[in-house]
């Protein structure tokens, strides 16, 4: 008769067979020893749970930090605040078919618990595109979506805007906005809140309503451009556009 | 360009930056006007790039940047300094003191003539400079913080505001604390007609 591990060991009245013995007893060490080691071990002073073919990494004090799903969606779930927060990471794949047949794709992004709604920044690569993106629940998502496309390639599209004259960082690409010049001035110089760590080119239009002018960038640096106009009569509206070069 | 003085200064609260009016008096003679743009926070950034306190030295810097040629502004801050005031001095000396000593009615007179936006010639009854310090409303405690900001950058670290910087910034060799467990609820939803896992 089997025992729960399969052997079979030899017993003889008096005399047990010692080398069945010894294998019997190596094979219930054995299966003890990896069925200890997979499914509840320390890892440092965390705890490594292999239960219904998931795996679970907590914390010594019980909170769960990592989760590796098994299936056909397999994702591995981070809770960097714990698994008791509002929020998660994802990194899960999946099969993001929209018609033009399986399209593998891996997901990495911020959601809520509650819903797997996301909230926050997200990178979706399929085989068809990439997306990095920035999806806040309830607001505006904000993305940069490589060949975008389906019939047409190399197609790439921005999603979102630039703050108006404003400058978040002296090794930012784009500097943009408009503004008025009144009438009167001669000249206009608009100056950046600090000087960008390269030359900065500045992509001017001017709009003067009523009557053709000339105008010129006259002068442009890391810390400001000056545009000039050949009248000063009536106000004029700038718009620009200006770009961080090397 | 011969001389330059500013006439007046008005502060556009819906993009919150300072417009000055330059009066430029070019080197046939001619005059003409410059409209000089920058935001609130331009003299905290100066101040803090620069490490100078002292608030007429930083409107000099801002009134005469776009007239000097640029310095790389990361390099030792007592070079730059020193760099930065040798050519503001120069073109001080040049240009003449930028306050206007006379008729403010006189100024007017030279707007109206160019057709000057009257915001502009109104505030020519203001101080010009008194205004600039007004508007910018300089904070000690901004200011120290830009300070650091560009002290950080300076020495090449990585600056934990920065997309790239959070690693660093939360300094996450050392353990977080974390809350403690208390129930774990994760909610199921249908992604794309695929069911993630619970």
């Amino acid at each position: 008769m089997s025992n729960r591990y399969g052997t079979e060991p030899v017993r003889k009245r008096g005399q047990p067979d010692v080398v069945e013995y010894i294998k019997d007893l190596s094979e219930r060490l054995r299966a003890s020893e990896v069925a200890y080691r997979i499914g509840h071990t320390s890892i440092e002073d965390g705890d490594l749970i292999v239960l219904n073919g998931d795996i679970r990494v907590k914390e010594s004090d019980g909170t769960t930090v990592l989760v590796i799903f098994h299936g056909s969606t397999p994702e591995i779930r981070m809770y960097p605040l714990g698994d008791t927060d509002t929020h998660q990471v994802a990194f899960f794949g999946f099969d993001f078919d929209l018609g033009f047949g399986p399209d593998q794709a891996l997901q990495i992004s911020v959601e809520k618990l509650a819903g797997f709604v996301e909230d926050g920044g997200k990178l979706l690569l399929t085989r068809n595109y990439g997306i990095l993106s920035h999806q806040p629940d309830g607001g505006q998502e904000s993305y940069l979506w490589l060949n975008a496309d389906p019939v047409l390639d190399e197609i790439m599209v921005f999603r979102g805007k630039m703050r108006d004259q404003w400058q978040y960082d002296t090794r930012q690409t784009f500097y943009a906005g408009a503004f008025t010049a009144s009438s009167g001035f001669s000249t206009w110089t608009h100056t950046y809140a600090s000087a960008f760590a390269d030359q900065v080119v500045p992509i001017v239009n001017v709009l003067h309503a009523g009557s053709t002018i000339s105008w010129t960038i006259e002068s442009y640096s890391t810390s400001a451009f000056t545009v000039r106009f050949s009248s000063t009569t009536n106000s004029k509206v700038i718009t620009f556009c200006n770009v961080r070069v090397s | 360009m011969k001389a330059m003085k500013v006439v007046s200064t008005y502060f556009n609260e819906p993009s919150q930056r300072i417009e000055v009016v330059r009066e430029i008096t070019n080197d046939d003679d001619t005059i003409e006007y410059n409209g000089l743009s920058f935001p609130v926070d331009k003299l905290e950034w100066l101040s803090a790039t620069l490490e100078v306190d002292n608030v007429d030295d930083l409107i000099d810097a801002v009134i005469y940047e776009s007239m000097i040629d640029p310095d790389d502004e990361l390099q030792d801050v007592a070079e730059l300094r020193s760099k930065r005031g040798s050519k503001i001095l120069a073109i001080k000396n040049k240009l003449g003191p930028m306050r206007v000593n006379g008729n403010k009615a006189n100024i007017k007179t030279r707007l109206q003539s160019v057709g000057m936006h009257f915001k502009y010639i109104d505030a020519v009854d203001n101080d010009p400079i008194g205004e600039i310090k007004k508007h910018s409303k300089i904070d000690p405690d901004r200011v120290a913080e830009k300070r650091e900001l560009i002290r950080a950058v300076r020495r090449g670290e990585v600056i934990p505001a920065s997309p790239s910087g959070s690693r660093d910034a939360k300094n996450l060799d050392k353990k977080p604390n974390r809350p403690v467990k208390q129930e774990v609820k994760l909610p199921t939803i249908n992604l794309h007609g695929r069911k993630r896992v619970t």
